[in-house]
């Protein structure tokens, strides 16, 4: 946070911004296909003004990137531009020649992408790496270096006369993509592209990444492109917002009012199954059923028109095309004018997904659930003063790295949601891990159900195997490539008797699949399904407790919903006690009951969670809150002034932004 | 050790491909592939149906010595002794057939065996990646060398020599693989659904080896030819009157001028087989890797 501070100080020049009416960048029908005819993009329009930060939102699959891409024209091999035009400044992109395009990227356009280790070059220092970006568009070798020192100081880089000497492997994750910025805008460039710029990285860097967009803004009058899947970091900074969804636009408009008062079934939606870290948790969220479509299996209609609540016959066959007004705001459907049932419309359990789910279970469990009448409250695991270190701790017995976990203690219980916070590095998945006994304290002690791992017999392990149980992240590498779902779901149960009095196929019905999906592989399910599976898989020897570890940060959007919705419902349904490790602040303020923040191994903060989100008592759990994306409707402000809920001592207000600049 | 906050969206869509199962197969059925078993078909086929369709046996002397190709109906003519080169060539292969499948499923056996254990257990591995590393030290002749002071040079020798040749081939190939299977999640997953350490490798991470340790028996039974054939050349390999590729390219060499193709028939055939097997390697491990 030091390092943003420093930005506001450096007195870099700062050239007016121009607004200007005149489109920077046009982008007409778009139209984008494999080499066998299978369309990615079909008919994208995108329209960047001078000085604008545009956001396009999609989820997986839905052309984000490949719009991105092919505005400069660095589309993979197998796709190729089948039509439209991509007006930059006037010029076409979509025909333009070699010279033209090798001018353009780095020059006129900058780019971003999400990985910033990979984009820079191990064995180059950073300083040499952004000479080359300036003396590739004709700066004297001389004018590099200290344009190099500027444009660091420019992104917030400490000491940036010194920081030309390192090489990437001495940059944090957030200095490097601080570095990838000052590359991208070396050159002045009037268009900067950013590919999910902040995915990846923790949410305090996070947010210091999205103030610098907003501050190159500012100080070069740079139109940025923003690509994103969180509609909060959508919600921060763009003016704009194009929504696109299978290779189509849905919605274009105003960030306040697509945001606002979206008109688009799927936006609405989409923001709706969104979990808000300013809301008041409500029972659940809203669902968009089904999955979003796979390039190729595009339909001849409108391609949210299977999984839309308001689809009509002609959905399926004739595609809506893109209407914007005079405001610039448009939707692609065929749903027109003001429809407010759309907003209103009361969310619906995921029926069709699951019908016989909850009769099933609710039977199954009244019959095996046993005489426990209030399972709520009763602890499962108990953690005292858990110490982990990694590393050397071995030969000399003392270890040289710092504890991963430093003396966390933490109680949980069957029928209630624990939600373990913090940012990566915090270590919170290595008490996930000694919970359920995949890492060995270095000392303290964890007990569930009173026994410990460390000094329980084979039998005692088996029983605490039956008591907690682990879902992963990666739900594709938690699963052998070569077992099916029928044997991965069964693998807990040893004498063919599954918990809570469930069958094989009740099981999977509970978590939403059906017997269809038995004889599946892993690599044949999507995503969504195979988090399904894990879950279906941990439920199957009838734990009491079930430890998630970033059970939904792999999923998108509308997908994530479905599986909160399902944790949710399973807690309700089984009574299990859930260990929610997340580094989502929103999915733990929506389903965890208590949460505990963690940081550098220890836990700073602990109490139930609207408490702790509404009155944080640490410094850095109000940072952490306050470094969360997008809370208020009001695009383009909020992070100068948001953080007043509690800044931490280190970190000094007065970030440059929009509201300083004068413009 | 940290969770990393991947806030991504990852691909949520089916795979089209079912990794893992049937691609090895599939790897045979591109151009390489074919053409490769192609090569490797017609000459085991040719070795193995070789006493069906020839007039002369390997051992059985014809009145010419030292015949040209195609003189009195010998196709590569004859030896000094009046052997059909043909027939011998044939017999040569046939016995590298033997060989090969003697002793190259003892190696992979073995190998992958150790190069299991190795990657389990840190301190069997030590003791194992030391085993591999002396025996990939030794170049094969000079392990055929100190084999056939052992045991008397002959085909024992050479089969232990190959043996031990190409144990580290496939230890090390299935160290590497189950090492790699053994820090994946789904291993984590195992353990907590308390499935016992030997059914762990028994049922995830030695079906997830194999596919690796099979792709190296084609370069491995290359290997196993070519050092007969140096060992054979040396004559530290089969002895005469036993017919052995190695040992006819030393014996012809004498005769380059009078029948040239009582050294250049085995070689040609060597070095053919030794393609088909690296084309059928190269195309099972991009199959593998794909």
């Amino acid at each position: 946070m030091r390092e943003i501070a420093r930005i506001g100080e450096a007195a870099d020049p700062r050239r007016e911004r121009q607004p200007d009416d005149q489109a920077l960048l046009e982008v007409k029908g778009l139209e984008v296909s494999l080499g066998d005819g299978v369309k990615l993009l079909d008919g994208v329009d995108l329209r960047i003004a001078r000085g604008e930060v545009v956001g396009m939102v999609g989820e997986s699959g839905a052309g984000k990137s490949l719009t991105a891409l092919s505005v400069i024209r660095m589309l993979p091999h197998a796709a190729r531009i089948t039509g439209g035009r991509i007006l930059f400044d006037g010029r076409d992109l979509a025909s333009a020649g070699k010279a033209t395009l090798r001018q353009l990227r780095g020059g006129q356009v900058g780019v971003v992408f999400q990985d910033p280790l990979s984009a820079l070059n191990p064995l180059m220092t950073v300083g040499a790496q952004i000479e080359e970006a300036l003396r590739l568009h004709g700066t004297a070798r001389r004018q590099a270096r200290s344009r190099a020192v500027e444009l660091l100081a420019l992104v917030g880089i400490h000491d940036p006369a010194d920081a030309v000497h390192d090489y990437p492997h001495e940059f944090s994750g957030g200095m490097r993509q601080r570095v990838m910025f000052a590359i991208a805008v070396a050159n002045n460039p009037r268009l900067l592209i950013a590919d999910e710029p902040t995915t990846g990285l923790d949410v305090t860097i996070q947010a210091a990444v999205l103030r610098l967009i907003l501050k190159l803004r500012e100080e070069l009058g740079t139109a940025v492109l923003l690509i994103t899947h969180d509609i909060g970091v959508v919600e921060e900074v763009c003016d704009r917002v194009t929504v696109l969804y299978g290779g189509r636009v849905m919605e274009v408009g105003s960030g306040k009012q697509v945001l606002g008062t979206p008109r688009h079934p799927y936006t609405v939606e989409l923001i709706r199954s969104v979990p808000r870290i300013d809301a008041e948790p409500v029972n659940q969220l809203a669902v968009i059923p089904g999955a979003p479509p796979l390039p190729g299996e595009l339909a001849s209609g409108c391609p949210f028109a299977p999984r839309c609540a308001f689809a009509m016959e002609r959905c399926d066959t004739n595609v809506p095309q893109l209407a914007v007004g005079a405001d610039g705001s448009g939707i692609a459907c065929w749903l027109t004018g003001d429809h407010p049932e759309l907003r209103s419309r009361p969310i619906e359990p995921d029926v069709a997904q699951t019908p016989p789910r909850t009769a099933v279970s609710r039977a199954a469990v009244s019959c095996a659930g046993g005489g426990d009448g209030d399972p709520a409250g009763e602890a499962i695991v108990e953690i005292s003063d858990l110490r982990i270190c990694y590393g050397s701790a071995g030969r000399r017995g003392r270890a040289t790295t710092p504890a991963a976990v430093d003396g966390v203690t933490l109680t949980a219980s069957t029928g209630r949601v624990l939600g373990l916070i913090g940012e990566s590095g915090s270590g919170k998945t290595s008490v996930a891990k000694a919970i359920v006994g995949l890492v060995k304290p270095t000392s303290g002690i964890v007990r569930v159900n009173g026994l410990s791992w460390t000094e329980a017999t084979a039998a005692e392990t088996a029983a605490m195997r039956h008591t907690v149980q682990l879902v992963f992240q990666d739900s594709l590498a938690a699963m052998d490539p070569r077992w099916r779902v029928r044997q991965i779901v069964s693998e807990p149960v040893r004498d063919g008797r599954y918990g809570f009095g469930l069958e094989l196929v009740s099981l999977l019905e509970a978590v939403g699949l059906d017997r269809r999906f038995l004889d599946r592989y892993p690599d044949e399910l999507s995503g969504g399904q195979r988090q399904r599976v894990g879950l279906a898989r941990a439920l199957a020897i009838g734990p009491r407790l079930i430890v998630a570890d970033e059970p939904v940060s792999a999923l998108d959007v509308s997908v994530q919903a479905q599986v909160i919705n399902l944790l949710a419902e399973l807690r309700d349904m089984f009574g299990v006690g859930l260990l929610l490790v997340t580094h989502d602040l929103a999915v733990a303020r929506h389903l965890a009951d208590e949460v505990a923040v963690m940081h550098h191994g220890r836990i700073v903060e602990q109490g139930p969670a609207a408490r702790v989100f509404q009155e944080p008592r640490e410094a850095y759990t109000a940072e952490l809150i306050g470094s969360v994306p997008g809370r208020r409707m009001c695009p383009g402000k909020q992070l100068d002034n948001g953080q007043s809920a509690g800044q931490p001592p280190t970190a000094p207000a007065g970030i440059p932004g929009s509201t300083e600049v004068p413009g | 050790m940290s969770a990393i906050a991947a806030g991504t969206t990852t691909t949520d869509k089916v795979a089209t491909r079912s990794g893992g199962r049937r691609t090895l197969l599939s790897g045979l059925r591109t151009p390489r592939g074919l053409a490769g078993l192609t090569i490797t078909a017609v000459i085991v086929l040719g070795g193995l149906l070789a006493p069906l369709f020839l007039r002369w046996g390997p051992l059985q002397q014809s009145g010419d010595t030292l015949g040209t190709a195609f003189a009195g109906g010998h196709l590569f003519g004859t030896d000094e002794v009046g052997r059909d080169i043909f027939a011998r060539v044939l017999a040569g292969i046939r016995l590298d057939i033997v060989l090969a499948v003697v002793a190259i499923p003892v190696s992979a056996v073995v190998g992958t065996a150790l190069g299991l254990v190795s990657a389990i257990s840190p301190r069997a591995g030590n003791g194992a990646q030391w085993l591999f590393n002396l025996l990939l030290g030794f170049p094969g002749v000079v392990m055929g060398i100190a084999v056939s002071i052992a045991v008397a040079p002959g085909e024992l020798s050479v089969l232990v020599a190959i043996a031990l040749c190409t144990v580290p081939v496939f230890g090390r190939q299935a160290r590497l693989t189950a090492a790699a299977q053994i820090s994946r999640d789904y291993v984590s997953a195992a353990v907590v659904a308390g499935t016992s350490g030997r059914r762990i490798i028994v049922r995830h991470i030695l079906p997830n080896v194999i596919d690796s340790v099979i792709v190296r028996i084609a370069p491995a039974v290359s290997q196993a030819i070519q050092l007969e054939g140096a060992l054979s050349v040396v004559g530290l390999g089969i002895q005469p009157p036993r017919a052995s590729l190695g040992q006819m390219i030393a014996a012809g060499s004498q005769y380059l001028s009078t029948n040239a193709m009582y050294s250049l028939a085995p070689l040609a055939v060597l070095f053919i087989a030794v393609c088909g097997l690296s084309l059928v390697g190269d195309a099972l491990n991009e199959a593998l890797l794909a």
